[in-house]
């Protein structure tokens, strides 16, 4: 009984204080892109462990980011700058509409709309390896994004609202219990924000040297680099949501998805776009239309 | 220098035994005159995550093959942060292997010019360091110090994989005295 009452305590953190309900979700923002940092830098190093490596410290994306924000500024134009600044702050803003509970169709379509500025960005300047990298970068927004969509579909439907605070309020039991293969399909987009093979392919190393981000040098990768460390925390925080109302199974299951994501990245090789797309379009779409139906016949 | 024999620790040990000693795992930290503020983050920033643009000049692929031991498992560059990035626009330390060929040689000065402040160049190979045994021929270009500002050599035929992240080493130390000087 007594971990049943530290988990209404802990869920019911709008009341610890005056103004929790605004101060403890900006908090939440601030620390979002340092977690990501956390988690892409202890899955450099668990992948390197995996291989035998020692492998980098923890902090190191870090020190990546430190470094690049004091290199010289080096760039072909400027709309490639503004691209990178709306990628960034379109990031920032679905991160500020999931912290502050809004509308879950707002924030798919905020998320689709930074991955757009990153390609954008891509065609914006003249190297050949960034327009291939930004064509690729499309058919993994339309190959992911259009999972994403049918798991925000089916977490409205299934709670007949589409705004997040409503959504959570009528969580009884955790909705992994009524929406298991959406889950599935998160752990599926987990795996393709983590540029983890086998569908690593925009970023696709020492194929199209960086993809996308070719052109871009010192603090506009930098930027590139804090709204992915962002685009990880806020998919964390979606996974987390199938678990709300018990926080310590929603902390092991992300520790098991995020070991899951590291195995798979290194047992694989990375396919093309078109296996991509097979991948995405049955098995994905099989997963994320099921269990839209379930809901809609069950509920 | 030029076998690497000085570097034991460093030099593979035999097939089936426990492998390379790590050596030294932290890099080589000059004392800055003003400890903390911008310029201090900035060198201990680089030193630790300075990506790598390896460009071979032509040679006969003995030295990339030994980057790419050090990029390896057995001597893990990436303990040190170090990647190999392939792009001229994120890398910090160009690694040049081979004799400086008619046909390179513009391409080596683009990939120079396409690096961001603050950069270093590391000469691998007697090759690229002096011409080697390419000396006298019709195509050569080299030695690499008329064409680039190099800042450490690393001879040998071909350095071995611990020779080269001491070069990187040195490298990365070296420029982070510039820093010093000037702040």
């Amino acid at each position: 009984m007594g971990g049943v009452d530290l988990m209404t305590l802990i869920n019911d953190y709008p009341n610890w204080f005056p103004f929790a309900n605004i101060i403890i979700p900006v908090i939440v923002l601030i620390l979002l892109p340092f977690i990501g940092l956390l988690v892409l830098g202890i899955d450099r190093k668990v992948s390197a462990r995996m291989q035998n490596r020692i492998g980098p410290p923890v902090l190191q994306p870090f020190y990546d980011l430190a470094k690049l924000f004091s290199k010289q500024e080096l760039y072909t134009n400027t709309s490639m700058l503004v691209f990178a600044y709306a990628h960034l702050g379109f990031m920032f803003t679905t991160a500020i509409f999931l912290v502050f509970r809004q509308d879950i169709i707002v924030i798919f379509f905020t998320l689709t709309l930074s991955m757009i500025f990153l390609v954008l960005g891509a065609f914006s300047t003249p190297s050949p390896y960034s327009y291939l990298g930004g064509y690729r970068e499309l058919i993994k927004i339309l190959c992911i994004e259009t999972l994403f969509l049918f798991v925000m579909l089916t977490l409205g439907v299934n709670a007949k609202t589409f705004l997040l605070s409503e959504v959570i309020d009528k969580i009884n039991t955790p909705l992994i219990i009524r929406m298991p293969l959406s889950f599935v399909a998160m752990i599926i987009i987990f795996l393709v924000a983590m540029e983890k093979t086998p569908f690593n392919i925009p970023g696709a190393h020492s194929e199209i040297v960086q993809g996308p981000l070719t052109d871009y040098s010192g603090r506009w990768y930098g930027l590139f680099k804090l709204s992915h460390a962002l685009e990880i925390g806020i998919l964390l925080m979606i996974m987390y949501l199938f678990f709300v109302p018990n926080p310590i199974l929603g902390i092991i299951m992300l520790v098991v998805s995020f070991l899951v994501v590291v195995t798979i990245g290194n047992t694989t090789t990375r396919t093309t776009y078109k296996g991509l797309f097979k991948f995405s379009f049955t098995v994905g779409i099989a997963l994320v239309l099921i269990n839209l139906i379930a809901v809609v016949v069950f509920s | 220098m030029s076998n690497g024999n000085e570097m034991k620790g460093m030099s593979p040990t035999k097939e089936g035994t426990t492998g390379p000693s790590p050596g030294n795992p932290t890099l080589t930290v000059l004392k800055l005159k003003h400890k903390g503020g911008a310029k201090y983050v900035r060198g201990m920033a680089t030193l630790r995550s300075p990506w790598v643009l390896h460009f071979d000049t032509g040679g006969c692929n003995g030295c990339p093959i030994e980057i790419l031991a050090a990029l390896a498992p057995r001597y893990d560059l990436e303990r040190f942060g170090i990647v190999n990035k392939g792009n001229p626009k994120m890398a910090d330390v160009l690694l040049v292997t081979g004799t400086v060929t008619a046909g390179c040689k513009d391409v080596l000065i683009n990939l120079y010019n396409q690096m961001a402040e603050p950069k270093v160049v590391v000469a691998i190979g007697s090759c690229c360091c002096d011409k080697g045994v390419f000396d006298q021929c019709y195509n050569v270009r080299g030695p690499i110090y008329k064409i680039l500002p190099v800042d450490v050599y690393v001879p040998g035929c071909a350095p071995r994989p611990g020779t080269i992240i001491e070069g990187v080493k040195k490298a990365l130390a070296l420029w982070q005295a510039k820093l010093a000087g000037e702040a």
